[in-house]
Order: structure tokens, then sequence, then C-alpha cells
């Protein structure tokens, strides 16, 4: 019945009320009994059906509660409690759409209620929808001005539509509620004073966004007294005096913030600006190292001043500041000194020249054991930590051979020292010698086993030599004890770099569903933390920590920027475009079996080779509840691949646009699902990003191809695109492309998968003999280890010959010799 | 070389992964917002020239309403490649202070396992903590924890601002 609560008898609008306090404390049981109660009577009053469906949504009966609550509404279309009911059970689902819209009927019935105003705020806010946000947000301040987190929120909404100016304004209308002597809020706060201080600094922050500088200085002066986050109102003050362009003030406040930080590049460079001096001029040169050196006396240990003038000296100068700092690391034993100075080597010269300072101490050392300005010999540490340098250097250039001789004479001197080791096996690595590299790495961390950084690091090896088990035995040892499962544990606490790595293996092994299993756990963990920043709309609002509030939403809208993220992404399409492809063929992909007959691994115990037994974890005697799917097959077995593709792509080209990588992918799953424009899309997105890009050929080539055999497109949009095409790219032709860069490989093998994706006999010809070709001596130095290791396996995927394949191997052989991979 | 910085969320991930990298004891993204929305002066990190985070310290008030308003270290872990920089150190005075002047602390506590000589020796000598209790089976694998314990009332003064600008 449409009867709202208030016409229902007092015993039962009793019961109502009682039902939505049990709703408040979670007391979820108590509150379904309760509505049974008064649907016993009433057993179609839609708000109480509503409220039900509420209390079965947190009891995980979903679809009951669904049904009812929809039941609920169908009733009593106009009742606010119904709709905002709904809209409580949809954000907890996290659909945060569909929860606004419910949401936004809710208000039609009751469009003065701050719960359903409040709410909604954080539902436009999470959805982004900030002009709307604005509007329930003035809504609440109009019912209440005085509650200092509704007005306080509203200036937030302002700034994030960009009005600056408007949020200021509410806040000073406003601020008096809190900052008088008189507030209500004063006593038995212990937030106030720091509430106070956060207040004035963000409403600083808002008058320099609004560009009023110096009325932003002359407030940041009123309000010392009030501010307690010192370090943000001394950083203020110094951008400020810059911005107005008082230097000597500013360069006096940028002192007093480096004595407080002085490895603080920001600071260092803002007190250099100051003198009007710019790091990167090369005239400015001489001055800036005068300062830096002044700095450096007053500041001796600063790490950041000592490595500084290496960034902008050049010539004799260079020389003299890399020899205090090499000698200083030196004799201190920093192991990650290379690491420093690599950033340097983009500089030809500068690389140059560190190799001869370190050649110049190590024959120094051997011959006097010491350095030209030691007052007694140096300790063998010294000489250790010189070769160390100098095998890291060589294998930058790639002089594998010389690298690891270094090392070996390193760790001679010093076998106790698992920096060592760690380097080494990363120059194994490098030089293709994967299972050397691991067996090293594995070894460091046999000298440490409390340390969980070596046994990442080796973990991370086991990987990549796709010895999924061992590396999980490896792992665990650190996860905790108590954990109910290892395994889940290690998803649980968003382990991303792991699930991400194993899947790169799973996929090496052709294990197809484990690997989208595990890209799926590093999306998911995205995900997670995309919608972690729900709860801190209002958190942060209350607690007043706005500029932090405001760097958590920026960080938030870039969140799938991130690395692991998009490497996952991509990962995860060319796996659902491969399933996709091998369906298409005839020969679908089958997911591999778990082993059930098998015991499951101890700590003890050791794997066979090729056994993928994921569901139980090492030591555990039965499998997670969690994991319904332990060997992926619902990501092999689902029917719609290229859609489930097509998810990542989006999210990719929303993200990371301004990647070629981006593109190339999403171009595989356009063309796949005849999208032909969107395909078109990806191309003219790539060649925005480079217009040489070697994969640019190959896309138009197929999709011309793709386009002239589907008889399903209509003609006149076919011309249009084919027309759209040779306008911009001619004639376009695989072989053409090749030959115009003959030196560069990656052209060489992107036209190889272009061909292979084109098929036919002389096409795979064509790109057989591309590939065995791709460790010849013209394509110079992009014949990275990477490359090669795509034409291997390009090359065994297109059915190539013993022979081909060898005589690949071989040539291959001769560019890394110390590969163990060809 | 190194630069040390308040953290920022976009650190949070980069802390996350220094975090399961270097130590057993780990948390969810939303534990590190949730330190990032409260205190957002106390946390700071340690970032490479190549822009890569090294080492975090991630700290906060205690909540525990009953006692004097004390600091809290949640985490600390600087990648091993790292070491002999003193950023532990570098990332400890900066949380230490921030904790003084923002929030009145009148001390800084933390846990650390009894057989981690090295963790222990950085805040026994070098930082200046003294041990407070034993904390029996503090760890999730029943290791016992020092609480250590330092006065900050000692170190730093309120300065006087120069207004004069």
């Amino acid at each position: 019945m449409s009867l709202t609560v208030s016409e229902l008898p007092h015993k039962e609008q009793a019961l109502f009320r009682a039902a939505l306090k049990l709703y408040e404390v979670k007391q979820f049981k108590k509150g379904l009994k309760t509505c049974d109660q008064i649907l016993k009577k009433y057993s179609s009053h839609g708000e109480t059906l509503a409220v039900k469906g509420m209390f079965l949504a947190h009891l995980d009966r979903k679809e009951e509660a669904y049904e009812t609550i929809k039941r609920g509404i169908e009733i009593s279309p106009k009742s606010s409690i119904s709709w905002h009911v709904y809209g409580i059970v949809c954000r907890f689902d996290e659909n945060y759409e569909e929860a606004a819209r419910c949401y936004e009927e809710a208000l039609k019935a009751d469009s003065e209620n701050p719960t359903i105003l409040r709410e909604l705020g954080q539902l436009y806010t999470q959805l982004r929808q900030y002009q709307k946000l604005v509007e329930v947000r003035s809504r609440i301040v109009k019912i209440d001005s005085s509650t200092p987190h509704y007005w306080l929120g509203l200036a937030v909404a302002h700034q994030l539509t960009g009005r600056n100016d408007l949020a200021l304004k509410v806040i000073s209308t406003h601020e008096h509620i809190l900052l008088d002597e008189s507030s209500p809020f004063k006593a038995n706060n212990s937030s106030y004073k720091g509430d106070v201080s956060e207040l004035l600094m963000y409403k600083n922050w808002l008058m320099e966004l609004n560009g009023d500088y110096q009325t932003a200085l002359d407030n940041l002066k009123e309000v010392r007294p009030r501010v307690t986050d010192v370090t943000a109102w001394k950083e203020q003050k110094a951008k400020l005096l810059l911005k107005l362009d008082r230097k000597e003030a500013a360069a006096s406040a940028y002192q007093d913030l480096i004595q407080r930080n002085p490895d603080s590049n920001t600071y260092i460079c803002g007190y250099l600006s100051c003198n009007g001096l710019d790091i990167s001029r090369p005239e400015d040169k001489d001055a800036v190292l005068e300062i830096i050196k002044g700095l450096q006396q007053q500041f001796p240990k600063s790490n950041a001043l000592k490595f500084l003038p290496l960034t902008f000296c050049n010539g004799d100068d260079f020389v003299k500041e890399a020899d205090k700092l090499a000698k200083f690391s030196l004799r201190k034993g920093i192991p990650s000194l290379f690491t420093s100075m690599k950033t340097l080597y983009t500089d030809k010269v500068k690389g140059e020249t560190l190799g001869k300072l370190f050649e110049g101490y190590s024959s120094q050392l051997r011959a006097t054991k010491r350095l030209d300005d030691s007052t007694d010999d140096e300790s063998l540490s010294v000489s250790t930590w010189c070769m160390f340098y100098l095998a890291q250097h060589a294998d930058y250039y790639g002089n594998y051979e010389r690298a690891l001789q270094l090392m070996e004479a390193a760790i001679n001197a010093s076998p106790d020292t698992v920096d060592l080791y760690m380097v080494k096996a990363k120059i194994l690595k490098h030089a293709g010698d994967i299972r050397g590299a691991r067996d090293v790495m594995d070894f460091g961390r046999q000298k440490d086993l409390n340390d969980r950084f070596i046994n990442t690091r080796t973990v991370k090896y086991m990987l990549r030599n796709n010895e999924v088990d061992d590396a999980e035995k490896t792992i665990v040892l650190f996860v905790r004890d108590d954990a109910e499962h290892m395994i889940q544990e290690i998803v649980d606490t968003q382990t991303i770099w792991y699930m991400r790595e194993r899947g790169h293996a799973y996929r090496r092994l052709d294990d197809i569903g484990r690997a989208l299993k595990h890209f799926h756990q590093v999306s998911h963990s995205f995900e997670t933390y995309h919608k972690d920043q729900y709860d801190f709309h209002t958190y942060a609002i209350r607690k007043f920590t706005i500029r932090a509030y405001i760097d958590i939403l920026e960080w938030e809208d870039q969140v799938f920027t991130h690395p692991v993220y998009v490497d996952s992404a991509v990962a995860a399409i060319s796996c659902y475009v491969d399933l996709h492809d091998r369906k298409a063929a005839g020969s679908p992909f089958a997911p591999i079996s778990v082993d059930t007959s098998k015991k499951p691994m101890t700590r003890n115990g050791t794997a066979k080779s090729g056994q993928h037994n994921l569901s139980a974890g090492v030591g555990e005697s039965k499998p997670a509840a969690v994991d319904a799917d332990p060997n992926g097959s619902a990501f092999v077995m689902a029917d719609n691949h290229l859609e489930k593709a097509l998810k990542f792509v989006e999210v990719l080209e929303r993200s990371v646009g301004s990647q070629p990588e981006t593109h190339v992918s999403a171009f595989e799953v356009h063309l796949r699902m005849k999208k032909y424009f969107l395909a078109l899309k990806s191309i003219n997105s790539l060649r925005a990003i480079d217009d040489n890009h070697p994969s640019l050929v190959p896309m138009v080539v197929r999709i011309n191809t793709a386009l002239d055999a589907d008889d399903s497109f209509a003609a006149p949009m076919k011309a249009a695109l084919k027309g759209q095409l040779t306008k911009v790219f001619g004639d376009a032709s695989i072989a053409k492309t090749i030959e115009e860069n003959s030196k560069y490989l990656p052209f060489a093998l992107a036209g190889a998968k272009g061909l292979i994706c084109l098929g036919g006999d002389t096409n795979i010809a064509q790109a057989k003999g591309l590939l065995v070709q791709a460790a010849s001596e013209r394509y110079g130095a992009t014949r990275t280890l990477k490359s090669l290791i795509e034409a291997r396996d390009l090359l065994a995927n297109v059915g190539a010959s013993e022979s081909e394949r060898s005589t690949f191997a071989a040539s291959a052989k001769k560019v890394f010799s110390l590969a163990t991979c060809f | 070389m190194i630069t040390i910085r308040q953290a920022r969320a976009s650190d949070e991930i980069a802390m996350q992964n220094c975090n399961l990298t270097n130590l057993p004891e780990n948390y969810h993204m939303k534990y590190y917002l949730y330190h990032l929305a409260t205190w957002p002066e106390l946390s700071f990190v340690a970032e490479n020239e190549q822009g890569r985070v090294v080492g975090y310290v991630l700290a906060k008030m205690n909540e525990d309403m009953t006692e004097p308003l004390d600091g809290h270290i949640t985490s600390l872990s600087v990648m091993r490649s790292y070491r002999r920089l003193g950023i532990a150190e570098r990332l400890m005075n900066q949380a230490q202070r921030a904790m003084f002047e923002v929030f009145d602390a009148k001390c800084v506590s933390l846990h650390v396992r009894i057989s981690n000589i090295a963790a222990f020796s950085l805040y026994r000598n070098t930082l200046s903590f003294d041990i407070d209790h034993t904390e029996p089976k503090y760890y999730a694998d029943g290791e016992d924890a020092y609480s250590m314990k330092k006065d900050l009332t000692a170190l730093y003064s309120l300065e006087q601002e120069n207004l004069d600008f």
C-alpha cells in the first residue's frame, strides 16, 4: 500500500522508527525482524518493504534485497525513504551512479533533508560531478549555516569547480563561527587549535590560487599566531615573497627552510631562484656553484647539496666536484653511488669522465693503497666499492663480461656483502642469463634470511625465470604466520608487484587463464585504491584537512596512470586478444587444470616444474575458500573476450592516452570488433604522439585489408575511411617502411608482427625472413635483449623450422654472448 | 643525492610498495590515506634522483584519548640499496619536529622487534630513543617488541617568528 509511515497506526510507526534506529547501530538481524512485524499486519507497506530490503542487503541476501526494495518502490514511488534506502544499498554495493540517481529521487520528495543532501554530496564528489556538488552543498548551508563542515564543504565544492573566488567568499563569510573568541566549537574540543590552523592555511592557499599574492602575504602575517603547521606557513611565506618578486626577503625565507631541511631540492632551488639563478642555465653556472658552496659550508651533511653541483657543472669543475663526492662515498661505503651517478650518464662526456675517474682510483689503490689525498692507507673496502662502481659502469655500457669480472673481484674481496650479489644478479639479467641471475640473487638471500628486501628481489628473479612455485615458497617466508590463507593475504595486502610479475610468468608459460587472473587482481587492487577515497569526502572535511584532501582527489584522478596498472592492463588485453584469436582459429585455449592428486606443497617439499598448483598455498592443507577459480577458467571460458579487453582499453584511453602503447593495444581490440572508426582513431592518436612509430604502417595496412575483406561494412563509410588513410599515409606498405628504417629493429619487428596478423603463406614467409635476421649487424644498438627475445618468441609461434630458429639463436648469441635464452 | 620531503597522496603507492618490499608488517592503501588525511604534516619520503621513493616514514599521533598526546611512528623503512646515507635519521628528524610543532607532542614512541639489532641501534644510538617497556608477542609472528620512547620537549622550542617582512 502506498500509505506513508505517518499514516500507519501508532504502533507500526514506532516499530518503523525503531527499525531505522537499529540500522544506525548495525543491528541488521533485529531490524529485519522488526520490519517483518510491521509486514505481518501490513504486508505490502511500501516503505517497510524498502527498509527490509536494506537489512537484507547487509545480511548478504543481495538478490532478495533488491527485489524487496524494488517492490517497495513500485508501491510507494514517491516515498523519500524508499528511494533513500535504495540509494544506500546501491552505495553499499559501490554502484555510485545508480545510488546518485536514487538519492535524487529521494530528494524530490524531501528536498530539505540534510542527510540525503550530505550523502548525495559524497556521491557527486566520487562521481566528479562538481557542479551538482555545489548545488546540494549550497542547499545544506541554507538550511544550516553554522555547522563548520557544511560551509567548508561548500567552499571545497566551489574550489573543485574552479571558482576559488567563491570558495574564498564562503569561508570569509562563515569563518567567524569557528575563529571567534566566543566560538561554540572551542570548549572541550582538543582538535580546535588544529582545526583553526588548517582552516586558516586553506584560506591562504585559496588566496594564492586566486592570484591575490599581496593579500595572501598580509593574511599570512596576520594568522601566524594561530597556525600550527609551521612548515607549511614558512613554505607559503617563501613562495609568496618570490611570487611578489621580493627576492631578498624570499631568499631569507628559503634559507630558514633549508636550515630546517637541508636535504630538500625544492628549498635549494627556491633559494637559487631568489638570486635570479636557474640551475639549468649554463651562464648561471659559476654563480650557482658559489652559492651552493656557501650552503655546503653551512650544511656539510646535506646529501642533496653534495650531489647538485654534478648536475650542472662541466669540464674541470665537474671533475673536481665528482672527485669530492666519489671519494666521500667510497670511503663511507655507499652502495647507491652508481645509481645516483647514473642520471648523469645521459651526458656522454660525463659518463666517460666518471669512468676514467674511478679507473684512476682503482689503479692508484692497487699500486699505492692510497688515493691522492689520503693521509694513510685506505681501508680495503674502498677498493671493493670502487670495483663495485666500475662493474655497474661497464654494465651500463653493455660490457657484461667486464662487469662480471669486476664483480667477481669485489665479491672475492668481500664475500658477505649482500649488495654485491644483488648487483651481480642484475648484470646477469641484463646479459640474458636469467637463470644465473636468479641463482646469484638467491645465494645473496641466503646470507641474510632476515631481510625481506632481498627476499623480494629473489622472488622477482624467480618469477622472471618462470619459477612460479619456488617464488611462492620464497615469498610466504615473510607472510604473517597467522594469516588464514597465505596467498589470499598477498592479494589482500595489495602486493601488486607480485601479482603483476606472476601474471607475466604465467603468460610466458602460456597459462593464459592464470595470467589473466593475476592481471585482474592488479586491476582490482587499483579499483580498490580508487574506491578508498569515498569515506574521505566527509572525513577530511570534518577534520579540516582540506589541502591534503584535494591532493588525494587529484591523485585518485590519476591513479590508473600508474605503470603497474598500465602494464597489467596492456598484458590483460593481449591475453584476451590471444584467447579470441585462438578460438577464432578453431583451437581455443584450454584452461590448465589443477592437479588435485598431488599433495599440496609444504615449505620443505619441492614442486615439480610445470605444476601450477595455485589453489593451496604452501604449508596449507586445504585450498582457500575464496579461491573458487584457481586456474582462471572463468576468464578463459567467457564468450566475450573482446568486450572484456575493451574495458581495459577504455581505462587506458582515458588515463594514458599520451602513451603509444595504449593505442597499439586499443587498435588490436577495435579492429577485431570491427569498430573501424575507433581503430582509425587509435591510428590517428598514435600518429599524433609519434608520426614515425614502427607500428603505424602495419596498422594501416591491416585496417585496409580488413576493410577490403568486410562485405558487411557500408560502402560509403568504407570509402571515407580508406580515403582518410590514403590521404595521410599514402600508399602504405610494410616492406617499404621497413626498408626506409632499415637500421631499426623495432620496425622489422612491428612489420613482422603485422605480416603475421595478415596471414597467408607469402606474408608469413616474409615475416620469418625478417625475424631470422633480427640479430643482424645492421640493426646495431637497436638489438636490445628484449627485442631479440620478442623475435625469438615470434619465430616459435609462427612455426619456424628448427634450422631457422637455430640460425637466429646463433646470431643472437653473438650479440649477447652470455645469454642463456637463445 | 636523495631529497627528503613531505609525503603526498601520489607517493602512497610507492610507500606501500617500499613497505611490502622491506617489512612483513603491511597495511591497506586506505590506512595510508587515513594517515595522510588526518596528520598530513607528519609523513615524509626520501626520493632518489630518478624520482623513485626509496624510503618513507609513516607517522601519526596517538589516538588513545586517555594518554597525553604522543607522536607515534607507524612504520619506517628505507630500501636496502640506499643505506649509509642517513635517510632514516633524516626522515625521523622531520617527522619528530612536525609532531612537536603541529600537535604539541611531548614525546614520540615506536615499536621495534627485539631481534632487529640494526633498527634498535638506529633508534637507541643515532636517534636517542629509550626503551620504555617490552610488549610480549606484539608482532603477528609472536615476536616481542620493545616499545621505545623519546622526549621531544627538550629538543625543540617554539621559535619566535620574524613577522617583519
